[in-house]
């Protein structure tokens, strides 16, 4: 071995202890913040799909509830009826990405996103013999 | 140097570099519980200001009734006019309005706690505000000077920002300047808001959106 060669080596591995000691001290914080950044943002969307549907089947139109509105539409498959509801749902909604849907037919799809959060409710139908009710989804997420 | 000297410095190197490190693992787990506990503070406050937002969307003296039900996340606007301060009336005296004892906070609040809500009416526009009410809530404060953290807030907000509280994108605890003012901790997950409705009469009900600010001791 050359001189000073071990010792050079000794400081290297000191200072890869050292190094590895930080890594390993913060690590855990780290994780700890991202999981609960996780679930706080969760709890905000999960609570805010809920919020938009509820006010999507309290507010009126034209003197006529929005509800009912989505329901003949749905029943008698006008779209451009509901156009008024998009400039609210973009305000309500800041990530600008949602979709909401009955049965299978999407009323909006904004975004064009993946959805990751989903609250649903039964609508009633107006002027249907063969179904009376039917699921209302609406779905958000967020813009990558 | 002779030998017993040599081997005196070499021990004493090396309780030295032992309690070099032993500091360190000591800082590293202090330091990360420290970290993990304000963390979990945090977490909580952000949590109360969602928790704050859900119980004002449902409480009695705010969500309309049709005599036999509360209707959740209809806000009635009468009681709105009521128990909060509405938009004009919030700009032309907004140093008045921050105060501690608002109607409100008798029916709920934090404890060592201060907390802005605001609901904006997204259907009534002008000049890209939107009209709205405000109010404040306060709990108990026996952790800190309620009347210094307020002093400080009327001293540091700047009065051209206070028609921005009524914008989709304010946020609130800038436009509040709690940073300023030495709180702990205060929420910024509803800085943008949940969406309520807010019932004028029975065939006009508008859209609109809640923004809570919570700040806590």
């Amino acid at each position: 071995m050359v001189k000073g060669q071990a010792g050079f080596e000794l400081l290297i591995m000191g200072v890869m202890v050292v190094v590895a000691m930080f890594i390993a001290g913060l690590l855990p914080t780290a994780s700890v913040k991202t999981n609960l950044d996780k679930e706080a943002i969760f709890e905000y969307k999960y609570n805010k799909v809920q919020h938009t549907l509820l006010t999507l089947f309290s507010i009126t139109h034209d003197e006529k509830k929005v509800s009912e509105l989505i329901a003949e539409n749905f029943t008698i498959n006008k779209p451009s009826d509901l156009e008024f509801l998009k400039p609210i749902l973009d305000k309500e909604i800041e990530t600008k990405c949602y979709h909401i849907v009955v049965d299978s037919k999407a009323l909006f799809f904004v975004g064009g996103c993946d959805v990751k959060y989903r609250a649903n409710a039964t609508l009633i139908l107006p002027y249907n013999p063969n179904k009376l009710v039917e699921e209302i989804t609406v779905d958000t997420g967020d813009i990558s | 140097m002779n030998k017993a000297q040599a081997f005196s410095i070499s021990s004493m190197l090396e309780i030295l570099i032992s309690g070099i490190f032993a500091a360190l693992i000591g800082w590293l787990l202090i330091g990360g519980h420290a970290s993990i506990t304000q963390m979990s503070i945090e977490y909580e406050n952000e949590r109360h200001s969602l928790a704050l937002a859900n119980i004002f969307d449902s409480s009695p003296d705010i969500a309309y009734f049709d005599g036999y039900q509360y209707h959740r996340d209809v806000l009635d606007k009468t009681n709105l006019d009521k128990l909060m301060t509405t938009r004009q009336n919030f700009i032309s005296n907004w140093q008045a309005k921050i105060n501690p004892n608002s109607e409100l906070s008798k029916s709920f609040s934090y404890p060592d706690s201060f907390a802005v809500i605001i609901v904006l009416d997204l259907e009534k526009q002008s000049g890209g505000e939107y009209d709205g009410w405000v109010t404040t809530l306060s709990g108990t404060n026996k952790t800190f000077s309620l009347d210094d953290f307020l002093n400080c807030l009327k001293e540091k907000i700047n009065p051209d920002d206070i028609p921005k509280l009524f914008t989709l994108d304010s946020n609130l605890h800038e436009i509040f300047k709690t940073e300023d003012c030495k709180t702990p901790m205060y929420s910024k997950i509803l800085d943008y808001g949940f969406p309520v409705a807010i019932r004028y009469q029975s065939d006009d009900v508008h859209a609109g959106l809640i923004k809570v600010l919570v700040i806590e001791w």
